[in-house]
């Protein structure tokens, strides 16, 4: 893992930026309206690890986000 | 039957030189036809070269244009990476597009400005801000030429406070105002619960727009300050991310129920 020291970030926005990498066909939410990704981190002290994400709104591939944290990774949500 | 074959041959003769006659004459033909399909080829390509070299020139003198002639695109820089491939600054003095983007497969890659003022044409919110019910019964919708002017007056304040391009002021605070997580409802067995989730770029986008608009109408509505005002000062307090600022308060507040429901 070269990922930078989180010192590092200086940043005048809060979060870690990272790169859309995958779009699965899962959509989940009542409506549908959210979406699990993988992305890859770009910043902080996890740059260059790929996590699953659960993301709402229009996407496509190569779109850059920011994630307020890049620990947890996402699990998809069901509902019964 | 030797004169006969005579005969013959010599019928034969002038019939072989017509026949070369008339080769000869088909072959001229296709050649000037081949040159002409040539020329009828050529003369699109030359066409096309024309109207791109025209189309080239027209960007070129476009490039240069500016915000309602005052207001300079080129100068302004969007800091945040995941906005800036939906912030689209492409020069255009006054930002009309009649609807012709409508089925793009990315609308949201049009001018912001125009998108912008697109959610400005709006009527009340037909439920309570603040304690207050906004209903403006629709008198701005489809009336872009009067919101265009209200941003013009909105700038021009904006310019005369911070003295900076109001382009690169309405970008800083779409940059503030766009919230980075919110939440989504998800039922187990009839109970509700907050679920956190991301937000892509263009959802971001498109909330903070929508907040900026709804914060100016709150702000002008039932008070003696314009819709013109309202905005402008509205635009500068979220430029500055500061907490009493409308659209700030509700990012803070979108990411603080996410963060509660991670």
């Amino acid at each position: 893992m070269a990922g930078n020291a989180p010192n590092q970030h200086q940043s005048k926005f809060a979060g870690y930026l990272a790169e859309i990498v995958e779009l699965s066909p899962i959509r989940t939410g009542i409506y549908g309206e959210v979406r699990q990704v993988l992305c890859k981190v770009l910043e902080g002290p996890d740059s260059g690890r790929a996590i699953k994400r659960n993301i709402a709104g229009k996407l496509k591939v190569h779109d850059k986000v920011r994630l307020n944290e890049t620990t947890r990774e996402a699990k998809q949500i069901k509902s019964r | 039957m030797a004169e006969n074959e005579s005969m013959n041959s010599q019928e034969k003769k002038p019939k072989r030189a017509a026949k070369k006659q008339i080769q000869e004459a088909q072959a001229e033909d296709t050649k000037q036809n081949a040159a002409e399909n040539t020329e009828a080829q050529a003369e699109p390509a030359k066409e096309k070269k024309q109207a791109k070299a025209k189309k080239e020139a027209r960007q070129a003198s476009n490039s240069g244009a500016a915000l309602f002639g005052k207001y300079p695109y080129s100068e302004v820089n969007v800091e945040d990476e995941s906005l800036a491939a939906y912030i689209n600054l492409s020069p255009k003095s006054y930002p009309m597009n009649f609807g012709r983007r409508n089925k793009v497969n990315f609308y949201e890659t049009t001018n912001i400005i125009e998108r912008f003022m697109s959610k400005l044409m709006r009527g009340g919110t037909g439920r309570k801000i603040g304690g207050k019910v906004i209903r403006t019964e629709g008198r701005l919708q489809g009336k872009k030429l009067k919101i265009m002017k209200v941003v013009e007056k909105a700038f021009e304040i904006v310019n005369k406070q911070t003295e900076q391009n109001p382009i690169q002021v309405f970008v800083d605070a779409l940059e503030f105002a766009a919230p980075i997580e919110d939440t989504t409802r998800v039922r187990y067995g009839g109970i509700a619960y907050n679920v956190a989730v991301d937000l892509s770029s263009v959802r971001r986008l498109n909330i903070a727009l929508k907040n900026l608009a709804l914060a100016a109408i709150t702000g002008a509505f039932k008070s003696r300050k314009s819709l013109a005002d309202a905005l402008a000062n509205e635009i500068m307090l979220a430029a500055k991310n500061d907490a009493n600022s409308y659209v700030i308060k509700k990012r803070i507040e979108s990411e603080r129920m996410a963060r509660s429901a991670r």
